[in-house]
């Protein structure tokens, strides 16, 4: 049995910490697998426009690098702390109106998905890849932040393209996922390190990225909270200032998150 | 951190065409002082003008470790890039210098260099200063170097976001590649900010070095001037367009202008004594800031100074009518962060 976090911010998009600097701190945690997941906006709408001037995205023109870092980081995960690193996005679809606003998790994927197109595509993309579709913070989140109710709105329509939907996002459970009969997840959606204090999966299978998806895929998982107190730690991981930390999770939809 | 100390370095240079004082240029890597070190130069033909100087230097040090390689042109993407994939993937050593032709290395240059170096160093840098410059856009070229670019480097330095400059960049090879090695710059018109970025994101960091690099300026046409500026201008635009499009804003002359209105409104001040007054104060800053960066700079700069500053605005506002840019005999469209296609693609 090992524990999993599938939803985890780097500075490729609003995170503290850089792509080799998670690994070491989930690796020297002891968690078995872990999925990068940076936020990848849509190109084409003044959200996404600032989220890219912001640096607070992936864009076209880094996506290569980050696959390449994940690449090499995930083999340094295995040989260092046999840990599986799975890289992932966060197609974010903004809007003004939280009925229209939506992150999808790709577990999995490692080509370009345009966050323009309609959840059901962006959903369709993902597994086009024999990635897995995640429905991320779908209900309210319990904080005062932004919200993405979209995904939630059409769950009928969307349950054969969602192959998970986060039933808790940092420290918080959402009974009405938990009620659902939904297939489900948690997650921390970790942007900085005090947020690992959080719900977590855990699974009870072979450490191997494929085995892992298809765990989740059959629900053989279940989930724990996992105390950390880390207070202290990562006061020096700062790529932006301060106030550009402040900005750009409005951008990105994750106010109180990050 | 302690700097790292000693470590070899393959110093790669990209030739093209034939520089002002190429052959003193070339010849300045063969002197260096430094105990261990690797010339390895890239050109994409044996017929371009600069393969008989590299090889006749050659000769001349048979003591100094060097060779040509000759790596054909993909006629696509980055054309420095591609000139140097070929010698950065046979170079001896993990550190690799990247330093273009036009730069003139001081004997002790790479001990500098490396002295700002630690652990955590992704990439050293250094800010380029025009030197022999020669004719009325030669030295306006080099006001560019030493006035213009010092002053908005010194500026991002001191805010903490040091500039990559291209012409000079130090890093090791196993650590670019775990972001794909300079290959993944090849469709990226500034590789030298790219490496900046992605070193920054793999929680490396930029240093400079405390002393500027040579760039022999010499005679630079009003052709070669504009095209430059433009691209490097365009560059600035699609790599960070909040930047550029502020950037006007700052200048000494649109502050002077806006300065002394405020002073006059405010406080009752003569509007032209204050604005000469504010231009003044800009022009004696920016000849410091030029002065330090090249001690030959002469009192005759504070001329190309003021038609460079006043040539900004023409200049700024070509560059935001277009994205396309000419370099090294082919046209490119810049895309949206920095991605570069060629016009014919």
């Amino acid at each position: 049995m090992f524990l999993a976090d599938f939803h985890i911010h780097s500075k490729f998009s609003d995170g503290q910490m850089a792509i080799p600097e998670i690994v070491d701190f989930y690796g020297s945690r002891g968690f078995g697998a872990i999925a990068i997941t940076d936020h990848l906006c849509e190109l084409n709408t003044f959200i996404g426009t600032a989220a890219r001037y912001l640096e607070s995205t992936l864009t076209p023109a880094i996506f290569p690098f980050y696959i390449e870092m994940m690449k090499s980081e995930k083999q340094r995960a295995w040989d260092q702390y046999k840990m599986i690193l799975i890289t992932g996005v966060e197609l974010s679809k903004n809007n003004i109106l939280n009925s229209r606003s939506a992150h999808i998790l790709g577990l999995g994927v490692t080509d370009w998905i345009s966050a323009d197109d309609d959840v059901a595509d962006i959903a369709r993309a993902i597994r086009a890849q024999g990635a897995l579709a995640i429905a991320a913070h779908p209900v309210s989140t319990r904080k005062i932040e932004k919200q993405t109710y979209h995904l939630w709105d059409r769950r009928e329509e969307l349950t054969p393209m969602i192959d998970a939907w986060e039933v808790a996002s940092g420290p918080f459970l959402f009974d009405e996922v938990a009620d659902s009969k939904l297939p489900l997840i948690a997650n921390s959606d970790l942007h900085r390190p005090s947020q690992i204090k959080a719900w977590k999966t855990v699974l009870d299978c072979e450490r191997h990225e494929g085995a892992i998806l298809e765990a989740i895929r059959k629900q053989k998982i279940s989930f724990k909270m996992y105390e950390d107190d880390i207070t202290n730690y990562g006061n020096n991981h700062h790529r932006r200032s301060t106030l550009l930390y402040r900005i750009s999770p409005i951008i990105t939809g994750n106010l109180g998150a990050a | 951190m302690p700097p790292l100390g000693f470590f070899p370095i393959s110093i790669l240079k990209p030739l093209k065409g034939l520089d002002f004082e190429l052959e003193a240029n070339l010849e300045s890597y063969f002197n260096l002082v430094y105990p261990e070190y690797e010339l390895l130069f890239a050109l994409t033909s044996d017929s371009e003008p600069a393969y008989p100087v590299a090889k006749k230097l050659i000769e001349k040090y048979p003591h100094i470790k060097a060779k040509i390689l000759v790596n054909p042109d993909q006629g696509s993407g980055n054309p420095k890039v591609s000139n140097l994939l070929k010698v950065y993937e046979t170079a001896t050593y993990d550190w690799v210098l990247i330093s273009d032709s036009n730069v003139f290395m001081d004997r002790d240059y790479i001990k500098i260099l490396t002295r700002s170096v630690d652990a955590n160093t992704g990439v050293a840098s250094a800010f380029i200063g025009g030197f022999e410059s020669q004719g009325f856009f030669g030295n306006m070229e080099a006001t560019f170097l030493n006035g213009f670019y010092s002053r908005w480097g010194l500026t991002a330095l001191q805010v903490g976001i040091p500039c990559v400059v291209g012409k000079t960049m130090l890093f090791q090879r196993s650590v670019a590649n775990r972001f794909g090695g300079i290959q993944s710059f090849t469709y990226h018109i500034a590789e030298d900010f790219m490496m900046g970025v992605a070193m920054g994101l793999l929680g490396k960091k930029v240093v400079i070095a405390n002393n500027p690099v040579k760039q022999r300026v010499g005679i630079v046409t009003r052709k070669q001037f504009w095209d430059r500026h433009l691209r490097w201008g365009r560059l600035r635009k699609r790599q960070a367009p909040p930047a550029f499009f502020t950037e006007i804003l700052f200048q000494p002359l649109t502050v002077s202008a806006f300065g002394s209105l405020f002073l006059m409104l405010q406080f009752g001040f003569h509007y032209l004594n204050s604005f000469l007054a504010f231009v003044c104060f800009f022009a004696v800053s920016d000849f410091a800031v030029m002065k330090t960066v090249n001690r030959s700079t002469s009192l005759k700069y504070l001329y190309y100074w003021l038609v460079r500053e006043l040539a900004h605005y023409p200049l700024w506002i070509h560059i935001a009518l277009g994205n396309t840019v000419n370099w090294r005999g082919q046209k490119y469209v810049i895309e949206i962060g920095g991605l570069v296609r060629t016009v014919n693609d």
